[in-house]
């Protein structure tokens, strides 16, 4: 139907326009939000969810009340919604979008669900609009009809599909479901019959909660490397804040002072406490056997409270805290590598990932001459004047400052790692050249073809 | 013109000559700050080389906790004064302790990152380094400020620009330095030149240029080879230096000093010898420890100290 026609029809239609990424981001924010009932939570088609509840239910004053609940609270944020649970998925999907009474009782027999399911039409299996169509044309509008029927010209003239809908609808066949988030190792969370404001309070919280995670772990000797904080809003906005650490966290301190961090950042987002939060969740999702340091042999003269501490932690709890607040990957080492190549010389890796080898590479270390105190990300052209044939210049303009050469030192070729990449190897004839003021830079020459030699400055030495 | 100070409300003094005055009240400054309880008379200094006349300047080194300002003096100068930041970073270092590079983006497009290879010429192993990219001038200050108060190490901050940087943040860097009892080295990129108009609390403000070098005699062809690097550093605020040993040099006096791989310091840059080549050196960089309790000996294999270089640079 047109537009047009429909509007003919009913003069008073609103309309709008579809906006299928705004669409996803709605819903995935009621995915998310669906994590303050169970972990696993999987989407389901444009408009449905997959909550596995088991075990969860109780915490919510039973299935029947937490199945109005969802409801309740969707339709308070402005959603109308449906809800069935069942001992699988598709019975769920069933029962939430066709059934009357939508909570089937856990402990069911199997051979009932075909005489409650005989009522459901036939689009009930889940299957495509096309083949509900094809299946009402033959007659068989009900689940009942299909029942009836014997399985093998079903299958033969409605594919073997249907056959396999019906088996996991009656719970001969098991189902599974992809949860959307990863299930955390440990996880624990509170609850607020009203929204919480203050930041302060929400932070005692939080403290409160690092203290309770880590008593868990520590029952099981675990420490996280990876935490995460959802922030569940009373109007439906989740946030989540997730901080990494070197090495594995164990005491709640630490833990409240990285997501402190981020708690800041939140701000800066533009993220607003608005009525505040009604669930905070931590949840440790990488996890290592919890190491206990020993700092001194018991009689070996040093007793515990004397005994210094080795500088390590210190680093790296500074590191996990400037990581949590910039960025790991804003915190970097410099990992030596096995290469000529000055761009590949160096790799910069996340501290939090651990420190490189302390001490020169040996083979690069006999060839190695001179090579600069800072490099550039990536070498800037020069315009060279007086060229001496594979000399250096003996003056080039670089950011439009004139620099006269009065001492140089090259050439040294470096070839690029032809053995790596399958692009022709380039060569570079790198100088070293100090100008009159006694400013040294590292420049190289590089043959183009067709085009002659073109230089680059690529670095400053002291 | 007669003067009357009252100090502390028992010091009375007449002065009545200008440079006699501030020499008066520098000493009364100091006197001030050592007797106010915050900190002990005579606060540990690091040599930066021995017997040089850049540490007598100083007042006997550089304070090992305290916060010390270095800029380039022109724009041209940000490597030289990048290296010599790095090198004092190991000098007040623990030895093999871990350095912050504290940098803001912008400070990495204008002038590159600390090259990894390049920093074992200067007597550092890049392993101990790490880097912090922050994406504003503030977010760097903070994060210095975080590294300093932990006391994780020794942290060296680039920051472009210079308006973000105030009496107060200064401040705060020099009381977080105190705090976590490490050295605090802020590097002004953006501050070229204008060292003598910035206020703030630094213990130590050095300025720095890049020095011609001795220019090694060619092998062969045109152009001779450059020599070691050469730093000039003029002091332009020295914190408690009068209390120090020898006479201050007058604050113009521009020091020049060459950084010696073999024995991980400075030395002054005349008369100077070429260092060993690198492919010579002992295998780690000399650590600056070990400068006090080892003899003159200089590394073996330098071969390429000629007479006729060293009256060259004398000319």
């Amino acid at each position: 139907m047109s537009l047009a026609d429909a509007r003919a029809m009913h003069p008073r239609l609103l309309v709008a326009e579809a906006d299928p990424a705004a669409e996803t981001a709605i819903y995935d924010q009621v995915l998310a939000w669906c994590r303050r009932f169970t972990p696993l939570v999987a989407a389901d088609g444009p408009d449905g969810m997959v909550l596995d509840v088991t075990g969860a239910a109780h915490l919510f004053g039973g299935e029947a009340q937490l199945c109005a609940d969802i409801v309740a609270q969707l339709a308070r944020q402005g959603f109308g919604a449906r809800a069935g649970i069942g001992p699988q998925p598709t019975m769920a999907w069933a029962l939430a979008r066709f059934a009357r009474q939508p909570i089937l009782p856990a402990g069911i027999e199997a051979a009932r669900l075909p005489g409650i399911f005989a009522d459901f039409p036939v689009a009930a299996l889940g299957i495509s609009d096309d083949l509900a169509a094809d299946l009402t044309r033959a007659g068989l509008r009900r689940i009942g009809d299909l029942v009836a029927r014997p399985r093998a010209p079903l299958a033969a003239r409605f594919g073997a599909n249907i056959l396999d809908r019906l088996d996991h609808l009656f719970g001969q066949a098991r189902s599974p479901i992809s949860p959307r988030f990863a299930a955390p190792d440990f996880s624990v969370e509170r609850r607020f019959v009203d929204g919480v404001t203050r930041e302060d309070v929400l932070l005692t919280h939080v403290g409160a909660l690092a203290g309770e995670l880590c008593a868990l772990m520590a029952r099981h000797g675990q420490s996280a490397r990876i935490l995460t904080l959802t922030l569940f809003r009373v109007d439906g906005a989740v946030r989540q804040l997730e901080v990494a650490a070197s090495q594995g966290l164990s005491a709640p301190g630490s833990m409240l002072r990285l997501l402190r961090e981020k708690f800041h950042r939140l701000h800066e987002d533009g993220f607003e406490t608005g009525y505040g939060f009604d669930v905070l969740r931590l949840e440790a999702k990488q996890t290592v056997p919890h190491s206990v340091e020993q700092t001194a042999l018991p009689g070996a003269g040093a007793c515990p409270e004397t005994a210094t501490i080795p500088e390590a932690p210190h680093v790296s709890a500074t590191l996990d805290r400037l990581s949590a607040r910039l960025g790991a990957s804003r915190i970097t080492r410099l990992h030596l590598q096995d290469s000529h190549q000055p761009e590949r010389a160096v790799r910069h890796k996340a501290a939090l990932a651990g420190a490189p080898p302390s001490g020169r590479a040996e083979p690069l270390r006999d060839a190695a001459l001179e090579r600069p105190v800072r490099l550039l990300a990536r070498p800037e052209p020069v315009e060279t004047m007086a060229l001496v044939p594979d000399g250096p210049p003996q003056q080039f303009r670089w950011r439009r400052v004139l620099h006269r050469v009065i001492a140089a030192e090259g050439p040294e070729r470096i070839l690029s790692d032809w053995w790596k990449s399958p692009a022709p190897s380039t060569a570079r004839d790198y100088f070293r050249a100090e100008d009159e003021a006694g400013q040294r830079f590292w420049l190289f020459r590089q043959q183009q073809v067709g085009a002659g030699a073109t230089w680059f400055m690529h670095g400053f030495f002291p | 013109m007669r003067t009357y100070y009252e100090l502390n409300g028992d010091i009375l003094m007449i002065i009545p000559d200008k440079t006699e005055h501030i020499t008066l009240l520098r000493a009364a400054i100091a006197r001030i700050e050592t007797l106010g309880g915050v900190r002990g008379p005579q606060e540990a200094r690091v040599r930066l080389g021995r017997n040089l006349a850049l540490d007598r300047a100083l007042g006997g080194g550089l304070p090992r906790t305290g916060l010390c300002e270095i800029m380039p003096a022109g724009p041209g100068d940000l490597a030289a004064a990048s290296a010599f930041a790095l090198v004092l970073a190991v000098l007040l270092g623990a030895p093999g302790a871990v350095l912050f590079w504290i940098y803001e983006d912008f400070a990495a497009r204008e002038a590159g990152l600390p090259y990894g290879p390049g920093l074992w010429d200067i007597g550092l192993d890049p392993a101990r380094l790490v880097l912090v990219a922050a994406p504003r001038a503030l977010s760097a200050l903070n994060a210095l400020e975080e590294v300093l108060r932990a006391g994780a190490g020794v942290a060296l901050a680039e920051i472009c620009q210079k308006r973000s940087y105030d009496l107060a943040i200064s401040r705060r860097l020099k009381l977080a330095a105190e705090a976590g009892g490490q050295a605090c080295l802020l590097l002004l990129a953006g501050a070229n030149g204008a060292g003598q108009a910035l206020a703030s609390a630094a213990t130590t403000r050095l300025e720095v240029t890049s020095a011609p070098s001795a220019p090694l005699e060619p092998v062969s062809g045109r152009l001779a080879i450059p020599g070691p690097a050469h730093f000039g550093v003029r002091v332009l605020k020295a914190h408690q230096a009068g209390n120090g040993e020898g006479a201050r040099a007058p604050p113009e006096t521009r020091h020049i000093v060459a950084f010696d791989p073999s024995l991980g310091c400075f030395v002054d840059a005349f008369p100077v010898a070429p260092p060993a080549h690198s492919s010579n050196r002992p295998r780690g960089p000399a650590d600056a420890g070990g400068l006090y309790a080892k003899s003159t000996s200089r590394a073996a294999g330098d071969h390429r100290q000629t007479q006729g270089r060293v009256a060259a640079v004398r000319a």
